[in-house]
């Protein structure tokens, strides 16, 4: 093969002075693919569908270019459930009515019609019948607990709140899981529902972490082990270490607590427990709290179901 | 070669037969098959030791991708956003609330063990506080980038971490809604729970975490390379009048106002309400912008090309991008003994779409990424381009000079048609969202010279520091290897050379 050779300077001297005067736009069809496409479709015909569509912006705006400006620079938030667009300030007024004028010609002839919403949106990934009867964890946004929190259910029956924030049971219900759609739709604004009824719930506020006599020790949140589909979470309490495994006996939600290192009384306090049969292995009620001494702390069970309508 | 045929060639387009001209040409585009019934959005992109595919979904699921068919092997996680694979098959996974460290410890093919590593930053539920990462440094230690919260959705009653009512806005005065935050005191993005707005590295032996930086918006690119520098993108936004690129420092505040109000003894109430001539004064400027619309409106994860793959491109720093169907490309630069450089457009293949959050290399030059979209723009699933190595022409490196840039191509150009379309502008630093184009002006060239594989040309009119140079060089083009696949590039210039 010729090898190239050529060395060449080549200087060109030009003359064009530096200018400002004002710039000739792009094509207002490039501005709109580079900045708006993202998020706008001529009539929303692919998912995932992010803004209004074309038809509907035109439906909108045809006769008031100047509205159009000031909503692509200072855009407010008018549809519940949406994402805010983005201020297009970045771009020139001229640009901005240019993208105005060729939205107006793209959608000639298309007239908007209004969605009729469905009354629920569907979940298109709502796990089966079969798979929802299985145990399952699952983190996300929860109602009435930290953000911090964990769903588990022993059989799409029963199930629980755990906390990672002050490593304990925050409520227990009956009658279903979680339906995480409103959460997993879109960027996490939402939390997820509850579906079933809420038997239990312990204590508000992080003072009601187990606590240790004689410590002022918070929980410090360690890990899970999975067991059967269960957590074994893993915290520990100053020098004591817990594990606290949640597990399905005979349709009864069953805690065990087992701790290392617990030298004085060990304090679990309790909410309210009149929709609730609760049981436990050792120790005893005191005020509201389940108080167990050191020996008896080193492993027991609670236990609770809804109580019989 | 004949220098007949040499011409027929040229003239029926060299890049059919020999150089790629376009980036469809240079990297191969593939679709990989997705996992039936579950979101295939993808929060977390990785290989594993063995070479297989492991990726986190939106909704918490990991799975690998074994001999065509994916595999569950951890699930439930929230809202995974990046992930370390270890090398015993382990990885360590960011969730909003928690670096996780998972494992499959009794080797039966599923994950048993979710470890915390840290859960030790704040979190008021507020769904904009994502957090970013797991980059691994040298030393073994983690970094996370904590993203801020917007006024446009409330906090939680119940919050991770002690509240800053710095200015006066308490937790109480901001009670979730869905519209209408504008009206409260809360800045339109805030960091009100400890390193919010900071990338923070963490001991995963003692779960130590150490503030690195702060001035952080939604940094969704988290990379350090081998020399131990970290890297970190921002998305566009207020106080950022476009995404940038920033190289961190211990201890910088680098831009975005409300996680000021961590710095020791800070008592002038809320940042966002200062004006912007005080908080430039305390702030690290970036490498680089990534114009908005132009290059990039969301960049995504960052990493380093291998130096022995991709071509002129070996050793590169890289990035995905959410809206535009395209990577980018950072190539640094030095003046005044500060860092700055430029970025262009990489990897733009015309089926890649959008939604180019995460980024896995393989050892045969093929990026895989992972598509997300959580109701912004995007997409979903996971699609492979390969560096196929082509040769084609490309630009090496691009350095300011006291008047122009010099660009230094991978191979000798010819002269005879070149010339620099060229504008600067400068943008906002203000508590607006984004910036329009300040003072954009036109630049004329003075003289190009071309030497071999170097391009020099000088402006007619002198450097102007603080300003975005949009450049793009025209009728580039060698015998060898066609038309230059790049032309345009957005050089940052904070400093210029002076006198």
């Amino acid at each position: 093969m010729e090898h190239r050779t050529q060395h060449r300077v080549l200087a060109i001297l030009m003359s064009i002075a530096a200018s400002s005067q004002a710039f000739a736009i792009e094509p207002a069809s490039e501005i709109f693919k580079k900045n708006c496409s993202a998020c706008h479709q001529l009539a929303n015909e692919k998912k995932p569908v992010v803004g209004p569509s074309l038809v509907e912006i035109n439906h909108l705006y045809q006769g008031d270019e100047k509205k159009f400006i000031d909503w692509c620079v200072k855009p407010g938030k008018v549809r519940a459930g949406a994402i805010q667009m983005p201020s297009m300030a970045h771009l020139k007024k001229e640009e901005l009515a240019a993208v105005h004028g060729w939205i107006k010609e793209s959608t000639k002839g298309k007239t908007f019609v209004k969605e009729v919403k469905k009354k629920k949106p569907v979940d298109p990934y709502k796990i089966s019948e079969k798979d929802s009867k299985e145990p399952r964890i699952q983190r996300i946004f929860l109602p009435f607990s930290s953000p911090a929190s964990v769903a588990i259910t022993l059989d799409g029956e029963h199930s629980l709140c755990w906390d990672t924030l002050s490593c304990r049971l925050r409520y227990v219900w009956k009658g279903g899981f979680i339906d995480g759609y409103p959460y997993w739709r879109g960027n996490g604004g939402q939390v997820a529902k509850i579906v079933g009824d809420i038997y239990y719930q312990a204590p508000l506020g992080l003072a009601a972490s187990m606590t240790l006599a004689d410590s002022s020790a918070k929980p410090k949140y360690e890990g899970y082990k999975v067991i059967n589909g269960l957590p074994e979470f893993q915290y520990s309490i100053g020098q004591v270490k817990v594990s606290e495994t949640i597990s399905n006996a005979s349709g009864k939600m069953e805690i065990t607590i087992k701790t290392s290192g617990v030298v004085g009384a060990l304090t679990y306090p309790l909410g309210d427990l009149s929709k609730c049969d609760f049981s436990y292995s050792k120790g005893k009620l005191v005020d509201g709290a389940l108080v167990l001494n050191s020996k008896d702390a080193s492993e027991f069970e609670i236990r609770f179901s809804a109580k019989q309508k | 070669m004949n220098k007949l045929l040499r011409i027929l060639l040229g003239t029926l387009s060299v890049s059919n037969l020999m150089a790629a001209e376009t980036w469809s040409d240079i990297c191969d585009y593939s679709k990989l098959p997705l996992p039936s019934g579950i979101d295939p959005q993808i929060g977390a992109l990785g290989l594993l030791p063995n070479g297989n595919i492991i990726a986190a979904f939106h909704r918490g699921e990991v799975m690998v991708l074994e001999g065509g068919k994916w595999k569950l092997w951890a699930s439930g996680l929230h809202e995974p956003l990046g992930m370390h694979v270890e090398n015993d098959g382990s990885i360590v996974v960011v969730q909003r609330a928690e670096l996780t460290k998972i494992s499959d410890t009794d080797a039966n093919g599923v994950a048993d063990t979710y470890q915390s590593l840290s859960s030790g930053w704040g979190m008021t539920g507020n769904y904009h506080e994502f957090a970013f990462g797991a980059a691994k440094a040298p030393d073994g230690d983690f970094y996370v980038a904590l993203g801020t919260g917007s006024n446009n959705g409330g906090t939680r009653p119940e919050i991770r971490g002690a509240w800053n009512d710095a200015g006066g806005i308490t937790h109480e005065s901001t009670k979730p809604t869905w519209t209408g935050k504008r009206e409260k005191s809360l800045p339109r993005m805030f960091a009100r729970v400890p390193y919010r707005g900071f990338v923070i590295k963490i001991n995963p032996k003692s779960g130590e975490i150490t503030p690195v930086a702060s001035g952080l918006r939604t940094p969704h690119g988290v990379h350090v390379n081998e020399a131990g520098e970290l890297f970190i993108n921002d998305n566009q936004g207020d106080w950022l009048g476009s995404s940038k690129l920033y190289k961190i420092e211990q201890g910088k505040f680098y831009g975005h106002a409300d996680s000021l109000i961590w710095m020791d003894g800070w008592d002038r109430g809320t940042p966002s309400e200062l004006a912007g001539e005080e908080l430039d004064k305390l702030r690290t400027k970036s490498l680089c912008f990534l114009p908005q619309g132009d290059l990039a409106n969301s960049p995504t994860q960052i990493l380093t090309l291998p130096e022995d793959g991709f071509g002129p491109y070996g050793g590169d720093l890289i990035m995905g991008e959410m809206n535009q169907a395209r990577l980018v490309r950072f190539l640094p630069d030095e003046v005044n003994g500060k860092d700055q450089g430029a970025v262009m457009k990489f990897m733009e293949h015309p089926e890649l779409g959008m939604g180019n959050a995460k980024l896995a290399l393989a050892a045969d030059d093929t990026i895989y990424v992972g598509k997300t979209h959580l109701s912004w723009a995007g997409d979903q699933g996971i699609v492979a381009l390969k560096y196929n190595s082509t040769p084609h022409l490309a630009i090496d490196k691009i350095e300011m000079t006291k008047s122009g840039f010099r660009v230094t191509l991978n191979e000798a150009a010819d002269a005879t048609d070149i010339a620099v379309k060229a504008v600067r502008y400068g943008l906002h630093y203000h508590k607006k969202y984004g910036s329009p184009k300040v003072d954009e002006t036109s630049l004329g060239t003075k003289s190009i010279n071309v030497d071999e594989a170097v391009i020099e040309f000088d402006f007619a009119s002198e450097m102007v520091p603080k300003q975005i140079y949009d450049i793009t060089l025209t009728g580039v083009k060698s015998d060898e290897l066609g038309k230059l696949i790049e032309p345009r590039f957005f050089y940052t210039a904070h400093e210029v050379y002076t006198k």
